[in-house]
C-alpha cells in the first residue's frame, strides 16, 4: 500500500511538472497556434532568475516568493519580445516559427553560458521544503508537494483568467475569429501580445519550481520542450483541462513503467502509448477549434 | 459622407472590385444589391479594413481611413454585421456582448438599451452562441455592433438564411434604427425587395463595378432589377 501510495504521489507530482511546463505553451501554441521551440529557454530564464534572486537575497525562503513574479516578468517579457519582433510577422506560417523560435532557444541558451557558465548551478530549498512530510503515512518530499500546490494555483488561475475576465474573453474571442474580433473594435495584434505575455510567463513560473527538483543548466529547457508539447497535444490543442489529464496521466504512466524497467524504457513505452493514442484520437484528449486548426 | 474614390480590392493576386466610386451619406439607408460573386462582400470587408485597397483611397467625413486597420475604423464609429450570421460561437451570448461592450468606452452602458431591443437575447445569455438559431445569431451580431456606438453600421446580408418573419423584424430595425438614432446605413443584398423597402438610396454592383445608382423610390426597383438582369 506504501508503495501504491508513493508511485501514485510520484506519478502525480511528474505530472504538475510535466503541466506546468506545459500550461504556458497551452496559451501560446494551444490557443495562438504558435509553435515555440523557445518555451524551454523560457523556462531555463524563469530558473536562472530564482539562482540569480537568491544569489542577491541570501535567503531561500524569501528568495523563491520573489522569484516567482519575478519569473513570471522576465519569461513574459521574453516572450513579448519574441512576439514583437519575430513571430508577429510569422503567424500562418508555422514551419517558419518554428525554425526561428529553434535559432532564438539555440541564442538564449549560449546567453545563459555565457552569463552563467556552462556547468549547472543549484537553488537551495527552503528549510520548509527540505524535508518530507507525511502523506497518507508515507513520506514525500515537500518540494514535491509545493510543486503540485503551485500547479494547482497556476491552473485554476489561468482558468479563471480565461473564463472571468475581460483579457480571457478577448483572447477567446480572437483565437475564434481574427476577423470578427477585428471587425468588433478588438485589437488581435495587442491581444496577441498579452497573450504570449501570459503563456511566457507561465514558462518562467515553471522554471522556478523545477529549480526545487533539480539543477539548472542553459540546457534545462530542452529537457522539457518535448513533454510539454506532448502534454499540449495530447490533451487537446487549445484545452486547459485536456493539460491536465495528460500531465497526470504521462506522469503516472512514466512512474509506473519505471517501476518495473528503467526510466529510459518506461519514456520510449510512454511514446509509444501517445503516438497510438494519436492515430486513434488525431484531436487529443479533448477536442477544439482554435486558430491554429481552423 | 463615407466615399470611396477609385478602389480596387480583392483576395490574395485574384483583384474584385476594379475601381469602385461610392458615397454613403450622413443618414438614412444605402443599399448595394447584387447577385452572389458580385463583390459585395468584398465591397463591405474593404469598407471595413479587413481587405486591403490595392489602390484609390477611402475617407470618411474628409479624413483618409484607406490605411487603418479594421479596429481602428470601428473605434471611429464604423460597425460590422457579417453574412451568414458569424459570431463567436464558443463564448455564450452574455460574453459576445460583454467582449465588444469591453472594447468600446461606453459599451456596458449600451447593453441594456441593446437588450430592450433584441428582448429575445435577454433569455439566452448564458447559452452558446454556437447553439443559437440562425435568427437569434443575426439578432446577437446586430446587437454586438450597436454595442460599438457606431455612426455607420455595415450590414452584409442580413437576410440570408433567416425566415421571414425574423427578416421582416431586421428590416424594421434596421430602419427604425436610422431614423431615430441618425446611424448611417450600409446594407449588401440580393433580395431586391427587401434591399430596396428598407433603403432610401441604391447601388447596383456588378462584377465588381457599380453600373447603376441612385434614389431608392418606385422606380428604383425597376432600374435594380433591369441592371441585376444584365
Amino acid at each position: 500500500m506504501e508503495i501504491l501510495i508513493s508511485q501514485l504521489f510520484a506519478g502525480l507530482s511528474l505530472g504538475s511538472v510535466l503541466l506546468l511546463a506545459a500550461v504556458g505553451l497551452s496559451l501560446t501554441f494551444g490557443q495562438m497556434g504558435v509553435i515555440n521551440m523557445a518555451h524551454g529557454e523560457f523556462i531555463m530564464a524563469g530558473a536562472y532568475t530564482a539562482f540569480t534572486v537568491q544569489q542577491i537575497l541570501g535567503s531561500a525562503g524569501v528568495s523563491l516568493l520573489v522569484s516567482l513574479p519575478l519569473a513570471f516578468l522576465v519569461g513574459g517579457l521574453l516572450g513579448l519580445i519574441l512576439e514583437a519582433t519575430l513571430l508577429r510577422r510569422m503567424y500562418h506560417r508555422p514551419l517558419d516559427t518554428l525554425l526561428v523560435t529553434f535559432g532564438v532557444s539555440l541564442i538564449l541558451q549560449q546567453l545563459a553560458r555565457d552569463i552563467f557558465g556552462a556547468p549547472s548551478v543549484d537553488v537551495r530549498l527552503p528549510e520548509l521544503l527540505s524535508g518530507p512530510v507525511m502523506i497518507f503515512g508515507t513520506p514525500v518530499p515537500a518540494s514535491r508537494v509545493f510543486i503540485l500546490a503551485l500547479t494547482v494555483v497556476v491552473v485554476a488561475g489561468l482558468s479563471l483568467l480565461m473564463s472571468r475576465t475581460s483579457l480571457g474573453r478577448r483572447i477567446r474571442a480572437v483565437v475564434q475569429s481574427r476577423e470578427l474580433a477585428e471587425a468588433s473594435g478588438i485589437s488581435s495584434r495587442r491581444t496577441d501580445a498579452l497573450t504570449f505575455f501570459v503563456g511566457s510567463g507561465l514558462a518562467g513560473v515553471a522554471g522556478v519550481a523545477i529549480t526545487l527538483i533539480g539543477s539548472t543548466s542553459p540546457t534545462l529547457g530542452t529537457t522539457y520542450i518535448v513533454d510539454a508539447f506532448l502534454v499540449v497535444v495530447a490533451g487537446g490543442i487549445g484545452q486547459i483541462r485536456g493539460a491536465v489529464i495528460a500531465a497526470a496521466g504521462l506522469g503516472l504512466l512514466q512512474v509506473f513503467f519505471e517501476f518495473g524497467t528503467t526510466a529510459s524504457i518506461a519514456k520510449v513505452i510512454v511514446l509509444v502509448i501517445v503516438v497510438a493514442f494519436l492515430q486513434i484520437r488525431p484531436q487529443g484528449i479533448v477536442a477544439t477549434r482554435t486558430r491554429g486548426l481552423a | 459622407m463615407f466615399s470611396f474614390e477609385g478602389v480596387r480590392s480583392g483576395y490574395g493576386r485574384t483583384e474584385v472590385l476594379h475601381g469602385i466610386d461610392l458615397e454613403v451619406p450622413d443618414d438614412g439607408v444605402t443599399t448595394v444589391l447584387g447577385h452572389n460573386g458580385a463583390g459585395k462582400t468584398t465591397l463591405l470587408k474593404t469598407v471595413m479594413g479587413l481587405l486591403p485597397v490595392r489602390s484609390g483611397r477611402i475617407t470618411w467625413d474628409g479624413e483618409d481611413i484607406t490605411r487603418l486597420s479594421a479596429h481602428q475604423r470601428v473605434r471611429m464609429g464604423l460597425a460590422w454585421v457579417p453574412q451568414g450570421q458569424k459570431s463567436f460561437g464558443s463564448l455564450t451570448t452574455r460574453e459576445n456582448l460583454l467582449v465588444v461592450a469591453e472594447a468600446h468606452p461606453g459599451g456596458k452602458e449600451r447593453l441594456d438599451g441593446v437588450l430592450d431591443l433584441f428582448p429575445a437575447l435577454g433569455e439566452l445569455m448564458d447559452r452558446r452562441a454556437g447553439l443559437l438559431s440562425g435568427g437569434q445569431r443575426q439578432q446577437l451580431s446586430i446587437a454586438r455592433a450597436l454595442l460599438t456606438g457606431p455612426r455607420l453600421l455595415v450590414l452584409d446580408e442580413p437576410s440570408e438564411g433567416i425566415q421571414p418573419s425574423v427578416v421582416q423584424e431586421i428590416e424594421e430595425k434596421i430602419v427604425g434604427l436610422a431614423s431615430r438614432s441618425g446611424t448611417q446605413v450600409l446594407l449588401a443584398e440580393q433580395k431586391v425587395g427587401f434591399a430596396l423597402e428598407a433603403a432610401d438610396r441604391y447601388a447596383v454592383l456588378a462584377t465588381g463595378r457599380i453600373v447603376r445608382s441612385g434614389l431608392a423610390d418606385e422606380a428604383a426597383v425597376d432600374a435594380a432589377r433591369e441592371a441585376l438582369a444584365v
